[in-house]
């Protein structure tokens, strides 16, 4: 089965000032089911914009999309049809961790509010998979490092069990060594759950290391599609 | 009890605690606040008479051996009368707060994060109720209320909570469109949940300064309106009241109007001391 | 190395004013000479301390200190503030990390050029403007009078950094020290610019401290490079030898990139530990 389908997606950014911008153009987009795909090009190319529409987070959008079969709409996002099935990792986790809430409390309140049986023990697996010492449950987004925020968003990511990741540029706000330890902790992950992952980046480094295929973005549309022959020259050294 | 226990955490008491006091400001504010708290509690034992004894005998005398703070043109103790008079004056404002800022919260939050219509509605009548003079309007409601104690609360506080909804309306918006709050939805969490335990603890800080600087304004309205009687009923002490009384006689026995004045202005100023102090550490620099 | 470095410091180290602790950078001691000197280190390697060190410019918490620091034949250890404020950004100038929170938001391109050149020479306006319009041209800003009256929000980022760098040359400095110029940059602008801060370094004979996280493109660009590490500068070597580093942690930080070679293999992770016992 196909893990994302697109058709024809266009999408635009209204602001009073200077009125409409196309910032994707009728792109076409397919992800198979288990591969880790990538997206680069440069800032404002409109691959964050593609990754939010599939999240649901940008809903002003034209075209066909469907994630494992599931038609989404522009004005009615499947959420709940799709709680389990995509999930998104941030760029900058010092945004995306709220910061008055102990990691504890974000990472159970997901799991309460699903009713997912044994929370608690949920919790000790969540950080456990993410390489983090359950003591960290009682810090707060200020009192941890860069890295240990990312692994606290990728853990909370995981807790419903996704089948489809997305992330968007997971390491483009961290040192190249906690990037390393990020990049491989994702690969683990991405075997030990048989996700599905789209991957968004301007490190071309990053993309040739992780991707089986990526697409190069220009102007929101595509402008080249990568396959791995391709990709393992592409980072350059 | 789970609402009282989330309140709790969210203001998480016991770090606050132990960073206002690095603030020397707010540990001067809130420990006149705790004194004059302690001293409104402890009223009868304080007390050297019956705030409501009148002796005709005695009126108008200036501070000395018999009477600290002298006497009012009624004959009665001006120092007890001033002990008793902090519980309505502090009560009612802590009152006027209570209702006002949780009023002003719902509906900026709402609005906030709503957007649309919703918002448009909320905000113009927020503009609406702002852009009266305060005191006017709070002298219409309370005309409107009927004049007595709760009523002048309810009248103050219909004034007040448009600041809240402003307030707490730029911050959601502010975080509207943040990573967490997509985070957080993109895991089912939504609707009240969302508000009260994502968006509510951003605007909280925000709330707490604003209140401790209101409570200074709140106690000048309430007096004012003491003051032309639309507040609390005599005989009943209220720092308010006893200016205007004291008004009277004031180049003669200036004392009468002056000494509750001093004592809402010493709380005013430690209302503002505990607000700036508590801006400061609301500062994210301050970890 | 010339015999006769633009900047030599020995023994510099930096700490908190309250001065308990051990200090936060050093102490070590560098020369920067002719050529581009990479800074590089992860964030938290005291890299940015130690720039600001150079231009006395620390927060008031922290204090510098320094044996000698001698500029050309200037020693700047025992200056003053006000002696500091006429070497700084005249003599030794600094280009920071993001425009959009260096520039003011408030005052035109021309306003802010022209303020850092009012600050440090007597001239007459026109003979300002004719400079401010000259240094424009060199850092490569198109149509520079009309640009002039443009404010930071309507440049682009490739434009913001120009600017920038147009403050911070409009008086000649000697040295230039650029803290992550261009990490707010997509690559192919990151390029540009850093070509063209090459080439303006070399034109005028000015040196130049390029601090970044970023080791190919320091190693690309320097010709000595410092290697910091918990405050620390636990290795010196070429630029261009930087992939032969012998120390572990400067090793560990060149093979822990990722790139097309180490598709299905773990990146190889470091052992702070080992490093901390091979730096002490």
């Amino acid at each position: 089965m196909m893990a994302i389908d697109c058709k024809a997606l266009s999408a635009d950014f209204s602001t009073r000032r200077s009125g409409t911008t196309a910032v994707l153009k009728s792109v076409q987009l397919r992800v198979m089911t288990g591969e880790t795909f990538g997206l680069i090009g440069p800032s404002g190319c409109g691959k964050s914009t593609l990754l939010r529409i599939l999240a649901g987070l940008h809903t002003r959008w034209r075209g066909e999309v469907s994630i494992f079969g599931q038609t989404l709409q522009p004005d009615n996002y499947p959420r709940n049809a799709l709680l389990s099935t995509v999930q998104m990792v941030f760029q900058d986790p010092y945004a995306s961790l709220h910061p008055r809430h102990s990691v504890g409390r974000a990472l159970l309140e997901p799991l309460k509010v699903n009713n997912i049986p044994e929370p608690a023990r949920r919790l000790r697996q969540a950080l456990d998979d993410v390489g983090l010492p359950p003591s960290i449950e009682q810090r707060y987004p200020h009192q941890m490092s860069g890295g240990q925020r990312q692994r606290v968003a990728i853990a909370r990511a995981l807790l419903l069990r996704p089948s489809l990741l997305l992330l968007d540029e997971p390491t483009s706000a961290l040192d190249v060594s906690v990037q390393a330890e990020i990049l491989n902790l994702l690969n683990q992950l991405k075997a030990r759950y048989n996700m599905t992952m789209l991957l968004v980046s301007h490190d071309a480094g990053v993309i040739a290391h992780m991707c089986d295929r990526a697409a190069v973005m220009q102007d929101g549309a595509m402008a080249q599609l990568l396959l791995r022959e391709q990709l393992a020259i592409y980072g350059g050294t | 009890m789970n609402l009282s226990a989330q309140l709790f955490t969210l203001i998480d008491f016991a770090p606050r605690l132990r960073r206002g006091l690095r603030s020397p400001a707010a540990t001067i504010g809130a420990s006149v606040l705790l004194i004059v708290i302690i001293v409104a509690a402890f009223a009868p034992w304080l007390a050297p008479s019956d705030p409501l004894r009148q002796d005709i005998a005695l009126r108008l005398r200036p501070p000395g051996a018999g009477h600290w703070l002298g006497t009012d043109n009624l004959g009665r103790d001006i120092l007890s009368r001033l002990i008793y008079g902090a519980r309505p004056t502090l009560g009612i404002a802590a009152l006027v707060m209570a209702a006002a800022a949780p009023i002003g919260l719902l509906i900026g939050i709402v609005a906030g994060y709503v957007g649309g219509w919703t918002e448009r509605v909320l905000m113009r009548l927020t503009d609406i109720v702002l852009a009266f003079p305060q005191l006017v309007l709070a002298l219409a409601f309370a005309g409107l209320l009927g004049a007595g104690t709760f009523n002048g609360a309810l009248a103050v506080a219909l004034t007040i909570w448009p600041s809240y909804a402003r307030l707490a309306r730029t911050e959601t918006l502010s975080i509207r469109d943040s990573d967490y709050l997509a985070a957080a939805r993109m895991l089912g969490i939504r609707s009240s949940r969302l508000l009260w335990g994502h968006v509510l603890p951003i605007c909280l800080p925000f709330a707490h300064v604003r209140v401790a600087l209101d409570m200074a304004a709140t106690i000048l309205s309430l007096s004012s309106l003491g003051f032309l009687g639309l507040g609390v009923q005599p005989p009943t002490p209220e720092w308010g009241a006893m200016v205007a009384d004291g008004s009277k006689v004031i180049f003669d026995q200036w004392w009468v109007a002056a000494v509750p004045g001093a004592a809402i202005l010493i709380i005013c100023v430690a209302f503002n001391l505990l607000a700036d102090g508590l801006r400061d550490l609301g500062d994210p620099r301050h970890g | 190395m010339a015999e006769h470095p633009l900047l030599h410091v020995q023994q510099l180290e930096v700490r908190r004013r309250d001065n308990r602790e051990a200090p936060l950078v050093g102490p070590f001691s560098f020369d920067i000479g002719s050529g581009a000197t990479g800074l590089v280190g992860e964030s938290g390697s005291g890299k940015s301390l130690t720039a600001r060190a150079l231009l006395n410019l620390l927060p008031p918490n922290l204090q510098a200190h320094s044996r000698q620091m001698r500029f050309g034949d200037r020693e700047l250890s025992t200056l003053n503030n006000r002696e500091w404020q006429a070497v700084r950004g005249a003599e030794i100038a600094l280009v920071m990390q993001d425009p959009r929170h260096a520039l003011n938001p408030r005052l035109t391109v021309g306003e802010q050029i022209d303020e850092a050149l009012r600050l440090h020479v007597r001239m007459r306006t026109t003979q300002r403007l004719d400079r401010v319009l000259q240094v424009m041209d060199e850092v490569g800003l198109p149509q520079s009078r009309q640009l002039l009256k443009h404010y930071p929000h309507q440049l682009s980022g490739g434009m913001g950094q120009r600017v920038m760098l147009a403050i911070a040359l409009v008086n000649r400095p000697r040295l230039l020290i650029a803290d992550e110029p261009t990490s707010a940059l997509d690559t192919g602008l990151r390029n540009q610019v850093l070509d063209l801060m090459m080439q303006l370094a070399d034109t005028h004979g000015m040196g130049l401290l390029l601090i970044s996280h970023n080791l190919p493109l320091v190693a690309r660009y320097c010709k000595q490079v410092l290697v910091m590490y918990r405050g620390q500068c636990v290795d010196r070597c070429a630029g261009n030898a930087l992939d032969q580093a012998t120390s572990p942690y400067t090793q560990a930080l060149w093979n822990c990139r990722p790139s097309g070679h180490t598709f299905g293999h773990p990146l190889p992770v470091f052992d702070p530990e080992s490093i901390e016992a091979n730096a002490s």
